[in-house]
């Protein structure tokens, strides 16, 4: 690996510019994150033995695209905080795509996206965390609220382009989490914890797995204008 | 007992009365000195950290900042959160009132935060190149997010991977236990304060923050020299796959090092 050379030697690559407000964004993610910390010495709510499921969600509403709802405390990952969900879209008649909504006022990475919603607990939706949960399982959460069919719209368009590179306009991209390059980045232990967090309530891919349908997908739908630059989404 | 009885029936009141200006004064009372309790320890622990101050609301203030943190406007359900509150434990179960306040106490740690980040953020900018301090360490926010280049076409993409390959591992095989332990505490997430960090490294914490940046330093440095000719975005580039093989190789490392098996359970891995 030794010499030298007075000519390039590295294979050619474009330079990646990154926009001063996603620095300023990473900033503002990292001293909630210093926060979230400092905190977490704090005493832990050291009882839980959280009340039986049927006691606790009995006579909610079916689960549909858009709702949101609130895990139970005896669902894993649930207990530690309230998690609010998205239910995104249906996923074969037994499942549900369903992504959780972030603690942080800032998305931290390109998978999160802010929702416009003003509500501490929703403003950021953690599409990169979504998992595929099955209908017993979604019925089980608590029916809080949804989100309009223009909010849900983006949302699952955002989910596209996150999950699949599915073109999305600049103007919903810029309301993305900024980029993860360096390994030592605090974000990667985020990661690790978020992603334990909920996996634990993933449901297993079909044997079978069809696409995803997305009702009102035609053209000149709210979906599809999502991935148009001129649209005006959001709040 | 008598106490513990009165708690319960006044978290009871409250869910019952759906907002605590609804309830008996004395519900009121004991509600609010419970949350400002918890709040104003929790701030001043968050303060101490950011070595800041400020001024923090008054007992009814953080109640309503309690009561309407986990709120979802717009919605007749909206306050489902106090269903998650008393589900923590069974009606009948003998610590109701430990569960219940545990289940506050864990929703009022992000009130604290959302409070102290909105009211008593500190003022002034950061500049790119200043150390970031705590879980981010001596790195700045240009080394998290840098104007690096992409590789253009995948030859190219596996050619960076071939070179930091190997110079991950010249790298990793010059590397002293210390430095290793200080790479692979950063990688879990630790810090490099933690007790169980300087105790698996046998040394303090000012000399793991040396180790840990002089192998950064050495590492730029090296694919610098290595490179003389290359533009800086393309090094940068290099030096970062670098680095992550590095890591990798540490973490592997890392599964056979008796020392090391308790920060690697303390990050949750296998």
């Amino acid at each position: 690996m030794e010499g030298r050379n007075a000519m390039p030697e590295l294979p050619d690559a474009a330079v990646r510019s990154v926009p001063a407000a996603q620095r300023r964004r990473l900033r503002r993610w990292l001293a909630e994150w210093e926060l979230d910390r400092a905190l977490r010495g704090e005493p832990e709510a050291e009882t839980c033995s959280p009340a039986a499921p049927p006691l606790a969600t009995a006579g909610e509403a079916a689960p549909a695209p858009g709702q949101i709802r609130l895990l139970p405390p005896y669902m894993p990952g649930a207990a530690p905080r309230p998690a609010y969900v998205l239910v995104l879209a249906a996923d074969g008649p037994d499942a549900y795509l369903v992504a959780p909504f972030g603690r942080f006022a800032e998305p931290a990475l390109p998978g999160e996206m802010l929702t416009g919603r003003g509500e501490p607990c929703l403003r950021v939706l953690c599409l990169w965390n979504a998992i595929r949960m099955s209908r017993a399982t979604a019925g089980r959460a608590w029916l809080a609220g949804s989100l309009s069919a223009r909010q849900q719209s983006v949302a699952v368009a955002a989910y596209a382009h996150v999950a699949r590179g599915a073109p999305l306009s600049a103007r919903l991209v810029a309301r993305m989490g900024p980029p993860l390059c360096h390994p030592f980045d605090p974000r990667h232990a985020y990661l690790r914890q978020e992603r334990a967090r909920f996996a634990a309530l993933r449901e297993p891919a079909r044997a079978v797995s069809g696409p995803l349908t997305y009702p009102d997908a035609g053209a000149g739908s709210e979906l599809r204008k999502a991935a148009e630059d001129r649209a005006e989404y959001g709040e | 007992m008598d106490d513990r009885l009165n708690a319960v029936a006044a978290w009871d009141e409250w869910r019952r009365m759906c907002a605590l200006g609804r309830c008996r004064a004395e519900t009121q009372r004991r509600l609010q000195a419970f949350a400002a309790a918890r709040f104003h320890r929790m701030a001043r622990a968050c303060l101490a950290a950011r070595a800041g101050s400020g001024a923090l609301p008054l007992p009814r203030d953080v109640w309503h900042l309690f009561e309407t943190h986990l709120v979802v406007r717009g919605s007749r359900r909206g306050k489902r959160y106090k269903e998650w509150l008393f589900a923590r434990v069974a009606p009948d179960a003998p610590r109701r009132r430990e569960a219940i306040e545990g289940g506050a106490s864990l929703i009022m740690r992000d009130v604290v935060r959302e409070y102290v980040r909105k009211e008593l953020a500190p003022a002034g900018a950061v500049s790119l190149d200043e150390p970031l301090g705590g879980a981010a360490g001596d790195l700045t926010l240009r080394d998290m997010l840098p104007d690096a280049a992409d590789p253009v076409g995948e030859a190219a993409r596996r050619e960076y991977e071939t070179l930091s390959r190997a110079h991950a591992e010249d790298l990793f095989g010059a590397m002293p236990t210390r430095t290793r332990v200080a790479v692979l505490a950063r990688s879990l997430g630790l810090s490099l304060e933690h007790a169980e960090v300087q105790k698996a490294a046998g040394c303090r914490k000012s000399m793991l923050h040396d180790r840990f940046s002089r192998f950064l330093a050495q590492a730029a440095r090296r694919l610098r020299e290595r490179y003389p000719a290359d533009d800086r975005q393309s090094l940068l580039s290099l030096t970062l796959m670098t680095v992550e093989q590095v890591k990798e190789l540490v973490l592997r490392w890392a599964e056979s090092e008796r020392v090391c098996l308790r920060l690697l359970a303390m990050s949750g891995r296998p």
